[in-house]
């Protein structure tokens, strides 16, 4: 034994000619354009304005702090309860097509959270043809549920984030449920007390980070709370951002959610703690299912049909029949003479964006794996977790951080190209699509570098030691060992980023140069002047990228959790 | 639900008594939302029976108009009486950047876009295709905002001083809750 754990160091440490920090250089440069404009933000909280402050402590941001805490919390309640229910429910029972649900219950991950919010709405409100019937059958003051409210933006948030929470709870429940549920009854729980006194406490670890993660996007949404006029933080920033022209103000107001924000990491690894229960189970064996007779199995499928049916069919029903209207009568204009440039634009956008934060995932990545040893590995993981910081950050929070760093260095820039001869004034970084790159890349390098980091798991380091054996050198291993291996994690890395782009609204709107419209733009701007026929073209669009990754995901089954983990 | 202590909010702030007061006399019996945002959602929920009275740009309802011209819902201009200021009205503006990379054709378009020929009704006009009343004078509107018939505008503010006043408009409007959902 002793023998072994001494040889192992001793070839790592004989064969580097680089040595350890050299290593770190690069991905510490990347993980340092990430964390700088964010960390810009920082500065102005302990330099606030503070007559600002006093004016919007008494007018606004009391509502809008409310807002986001009842949004969060009600999100994180359904999403538990969706997901965790759900979860358990395909893995601990067999029901009439239990096999179809446990794959199909992801499909809500597809749709944007604003395409379902102005659905939603269009349906739901007064004027909604669901009300509008209601009245028809039971009364003009009939009850209703009021859709314009928290209870509306929650509602629509829980339906399309439950996803998360639910994938991660199945899969924690496969990797521990059977050996859990044998003990238990051996030791004469029911099934059902097992679930909740065992199962549901050892899953713990994984259930949690599938609620902070789905908590944390309904702090960051901001579409579906604009169309739901609720008004949260988020939703704040863009609106003093977009309609005041006041960047103080939402660059203050970003700084504060920004430390929402890492109160959230920090809970969510408070509650996690450093225990990752379920991997100690049997992994392997599969929990027996339960057969549903009846009543039994009637309900549990019926469950499942109407919540898919809630957060997926029905918008999508209502999304297509909307289409197929404005496609043969359009009612906004020509939507074909534009189409062609939106699909243009969001592919372009999303494209070099997923390209650029995969090349740079795989440095910060490579960088990591390569210098983590089993004594040694508290500064490349600290590298790490400033690199994906972003991905916890508000669009409307890289927005204003970004925008706040780049400004002096493009004012820089530009008059250097001036003296150069350059007679355009225009700024060369935030005037061009540089800044929404950059954003894209601060927002979402934690989507790239955790498919990544998932799939250099698999490379040994004894591989690389073979390969330097027979005389390979770095530059050749990465290419020829490590690149073919990782392929699969950067091109699903790849995947993920794209549709996350392709999907994103608040960044978009406030650093896009003049003349970019996207996709998701269009969306937005139609769906907010309920022209919902010309909205669902666009909307279809984005969702038939959407379906992409969770086709993906469908297939990976189990080893889908690693894609979202943040 | 929510009609109620709108209501009551709504009779205490006197900016709003004052807006209507001079043209609807009958203000006790209106149900008044500012929860919806979208000018074309609100003449819908006028539609519905949701409330009596939309506040909106006028363009919104002729679209619906040009689509359907039995569309139930139709105009009021306030304030047109002897003594009263006239209806509020807001200009859609052009101008041209610093950054500009060809300055004589972008005053050349904009002279053009303001000019006669393409403020009169035609199918790529500006004001008609978006069913704005044109600003050259001696320009037509098109035929559905003729049938809304004449009416006074407010002037008592100039517009090139409207800027100095977003501020507290928005100010207001976030008071009132404007296009919030409690």
């Amino acid at each position: 034994m002793s023998s072994i754990s001494f040889t192992r160091p001793h070839f790592s440490m004989s064969f580097p000619t680089v040595p350890r920090w050299k290593s770190l250089i690069l991905p510490l440069l990347i993980a340092l354009l990430i964390v700088l404009p964010l960390g810009g933000l920082v500065i102005r909280i302990f330099n606030p304005t503070v007559e600002l402050w006093e004016k919007l402590w008494a007018t606004t941001l009391p509502t809008m702090l409310m807002n986001t805490f009842v949004l969060m919390a009600g999100v994180g309640a359904g999403t538990f309860v969706l997901g965790v229910g759900f979860a358990w429910l395909v893995t601990a029972y067999q029901f009439t097509g239990r096999a179809w649900f446990e794959r199909l219950l992801l499909l809500p991950m597809a749709l944007p959270a604003y395409v379902m919010g102005f659905v939603f709405m269009a349906t739901f409100d007064y004027a909604g043809p669901v009300y509008t019937q209601w009245r028809a059958w039971f009364g003009k003051d009939a009850w209703f549920p009021e859709i314009r409210s928290a209870f509306g933006a929650i509602l629509v948030l829980t339906l399309v984030l439950y996803p998360y929470v639910y994938l991660l709870a199945r899969a924690a429940f496969r990797e521990q449920a059977a050996s859990t549920v044998e003990v238990a009854r051996m030791m004469g729980y029911s099934r059902t007390r097992a679930f909740f006194r065992l199962i549901l406490p050892l899953a713990r670890p994984s259930i949690v980070a599938g609620v902070v993660l789905a908590m944390m996007e309904a702090m960051t949404d901001y579409g579906t709370v604009r169309f739901f006029g609720y008004s949260t933080l988020s939703e704040g920033i863009v609106r003093v951002w977009e309609f005041r022209y006041d960047r103080q103000t939402a660059t203050e107001l970003a700084a504060l959610l920004f430390f929402v924000a890492l109160v959230m990491i920090g809970l969510e690894r408070l509650f996690r703690g450093r225990a990752r229960y379920y991997q100690q189970g049997g992994r392997g064996r599969i929990l027996p299912r339960v057969k549903l007779h009846g009543r039994g199995n009637f309900l549990a499928s019926g469950a499942c049909w109407i919540l898919l049916s809630m957060a997926f069919f029905m918008p999508v029903a209502q999304l297509v029949a909307w289409g197929i209207g404005e496609f043969n009568t359009p009612t906004v204009g020509a939507w074909k003479a534009v189409y062609g440039t939106y699909v243009g634009t969001s592919l372009s956008l999303a494209g070099i964006a997923a390209v650029v934060v995969i090349l740079l995932a795989l440095v910060v990545a490579h960088g990591v794996r390569k210098t983590s040893s089993t004594t040694k590995r508290r500064i490349p993981r600290f590298i790490a977790r400033l690199a994906t910081l972003g991905y916890a950050m508000p669009g409307a929070v890289v927005a204003a951080g970004v925008l706040l760093f780049l400004s002096p260095i493009d004012h820089a820039v530009t008059d250097f190209a001036e003296t150069l001869g350059r007679t355009d004034r225009s700024l060369l970084l935030t005037g061009t699509i540089a800044i929404l790159i950059y954003a894209y890349v601060v927002r979402f390098m934690a989507v790239g570098f955790n498919s990544i980091d998932s799939s250099l798991e698999k490379v040994t380091p004894n591989m690389e030691q073979a390969a330097r054996t027979l005389g390979a050198r770095t530059q050749r291993v990465l290419l020829r060992v490590h690149l073919p291996l990782v392929s699969t994690g950067m091109l699903a890395g790849a995947i993920l980023v794209f549709v996350d782009v392709m999907k994103e609204l608040p960044v978009t709107l406030l650093l896009r140069p003049f003349g970019t419209d996207t996709l998701a733009l269009w969306t937005y701007y139609l769906a907010a002047e309920s022209f919902w026929k010309a909205a669902a073209i666009p909307a279809l669009t984005i969702l038939v990228v959407g379906l992409v990754p969770v086709f993906l995901l469908m297939r990976l089954g189990d080893r889908g959790n690693d894609a979202i983990r943040t | 639900m929510m009609d109620k202590a709108r209501q009551h909010d709504f009779r205490a702030d006197d900016f709003h008594a004052r807006f209507f007061q001079m043209s609807c006399r009958e203000i006790s019996l209106l149900r008044v939302r500012f929860d919806i945002d979208s000018d074309t959602r609100i003449i819908e929920s006028v539609l519905a029976g949701q409330c009596d009275l939309g506040v909106v740009n006028h363009y919104y309802l002729a679209r619906l108009i040009s689509g359907d011209p039995e569309y139930p819902i139709r105009f009021f201009f306030p304030n047109q009486g002897e003594e009263e200021r006239g209806a509020f009205f807001n200009l859609s503006g052009a101008g041209i950047t610093s950054a500009a990379l060809n300055y004589d054709n972008s005053v050349l378009f904009l002279e053009f876009l303001s000019s006669l020929e393409a403020q009169n009704p035609s199918d790529i006009s500006f004001p008609t295709t978006n069913f704005e009343f044109p600003v050259h004078l001696e320009a037509e509107a098109e035929s559905i905002l003729e049938s809304f018939g004449e009416f006074e505008l407010d002037l008592t503010y100039p517009v090139s001083e409207y800027k100095d006043y977003q501020l507290p408009a928005l100010d207001l409007l976030e008071r009132v809750g404007y296009g919030m959902s409690e």
